[in-house]
């Protein structure tokens, strides 16, 4: 294609340049070098599977549409980051919508589904992890979204508070500030959970 | 320290905070207890926020999304159950499309064609043969010939019999077998008989189709064309009273 690197940090805006030039195969590369960590995110951000898939699809159309509109700076996976973000907290904002006109409780149709009881060996390890990541689950759902945001990109994702300002457009003391707010909302459901789970591990 | 400690805290954990200030928030940590319990609560929380593995990407997700950049417009945008929604409605749009069309141009076909036809078929058909006008019924009584007397019974049934036995030979229901009603004509035609007269049906008409009460007119006309009393019964010519002809 002879398209000039435009920065040489992150070989991606090579990639997406030529793919706003009309090179299908750089797009596809550069899906396949950052398809894992953004269907990650997404099904961090969501909590489902299949909605992760479509909305990382939607992410990656999103890209290329624009392709040629994005101005190299830092990292590629920050935007990608970014406009998958944005992209889950609007799907976010539609389901509690739903909820809303549907009249159903928060969290109603999260409910996980009963699984028949596994016997095998390390079941009881299974099925306790298994209950560690509803309890967990449950929690990072009901948390509000900046909130929730902050709280995945700096756990499950690893990103510094100055990379999570990057990607959610605010600055490193909104991070810290809604990440503790996380934090102790979480403290506050684990330990419900705890007491409503194990009544007699209190005593 | 003019934040909260235990965001200051957080950052600690999290390896946020510049060495210089987590030198000294350790050396604080250690002289307080409190503040140690704090940071001990806060990297539970953080240690049990454990979620399973996330699912790898499917097989051909690079190549699905490629496809679907090239192939699609701003409608490749639409997330997909979106998108087969909108299939749907267009499939139910296309059909009742072609059904309003398929009506209007049968609709069409019909009343701009029906008048040529009607002069085709008009002109090549022949000449329809006049029907004679069916002829009017005349206002004047039909002469009947009463029967002759003395005219055998037509089939024994209990209406021919019953009827017989009641008044002016009228076509009329029979009266209760009780043999003072009956005692009338009950000699010539045999009939009177109790057993006849229960087994009698009022529904049933009678062989040459006419009910009970369609008597009453014919012996009415009987008695306007001669002026007598005439009991005939029923057309069938069974009827045995004909004592005034």
């Amino acid at each position: 294609m002879g398209t000039e690197p435009l920065t040489a940090a992150d070989p991606g805006w090579d990639a997406l340049a030529r793919t706003a030039a009309g090179d299908s195969i750089a797009f596809e590369l550069l899906v396949g070098q950052n398809q894992d960590r953004l269907l990650r995110l997404c099904e961090r951000m969501l909590g489902d599977v299949e909605e992760a898939r479509d909305a990382a699809q939607e992410v990656f159309l999103k890209l290329y549409r624009n392709a040629a509109s994005f101005r190299p700076r830092g990292q590629l996976f920050t935007l990608l980051y970014r406009i998958g973000v944005n992209h889950c907290l609007n799907r976010l904002r539609r389901r509690n919508l739903v909820r809303f006109l549907r009249f159903s409780d928060p969290g109603e149709d999260d409910a996980p589904v009963v699984e028949p009881v596994d016997r095998r060996p390390g079941a009881a390890e299974s099925m306790d992890a298994r209950e560690r990541w509803r309890v967990v689950r449950q929690g990072i759902d009901k948390l509000p979204s900046n909130q929730r945001a902050v709280l995945i990109l700096a756990k499950f994702e690893g990103l510094s508070y100055r990379e999570i300002a990057e990607v959610l457009g605010i600055s490193e003391g909104a991070v810290e500030s809604r990440l503790f707010r996380a934090m102790r909302r979480l403290e506050a459901a684990q330990e419900s959970d705890r007491s409503m789970v194990s009544p007699a591990k209190r005593t | 320290m003019n934040r909260l400690p235990e965001i200051e805290l957080m950052r600690l954990l999290h390896g946020e905070l510049p060495p210089e200030r987590a030198f000294e928030l350790q050396e604080r940590l250690a002289r307080e207890p409190e503040l140690a319990e704090e940071l001990r609560r806060l990297e539970a929380t953080w240690d049990r926020l454990e979620l399973p593995p996330a699912a790898p990407a499917p097989r051909g997700f690079a190549r699905a999304v490629v496809g679907r950049a090239e192939n699609g417009g701003l409608w490749s945008l639409a997330p997909t159950r979106i998108r087969a929604a909108g299939f749907a409605v267009l499939a139910a749009g296309l059909a009742l499309g072609v059904g309003i069309a398929s009506t209007l141009a049968r609709w069409d076909a019909a009343t701009s064609a029906a008048p040529v036809a009607t002069e085709t078929v008009v002109a090549s058909s022949p000449a329809v043969p006049t029907v004679p006008a069916a002829p009017q019924e005349s206002t004047a009584p039909i002469a009947i010939s009463p029967p002759a007397v003395g005219t055998p019974a037509g089939p024994s049934d209990g209406w021919n019999e019953t009827n017989a036995s009641g008044p002016k030979g009228t076509n009329r229901a029979p009266a209760p077998a009780d043999g003072a009603t009956s005692s009338g004509a009950s000699a010539a035609s045999g009939a009177g008989d109790p057993a006849q007269v229960a087994d009698f049906d009022y529904d049933l008409p009678a062989e040459d189709g006419s009910f009970a009460d369609e008597g009453t007119l014919a012996d009415d006309y009987w008695q306007a064309f001669d002026g007598t009393e005439s009991a005939t019964g029923s057309g069938d010519g069974t009827g045995s009273g004909s004592e005034g002809l």
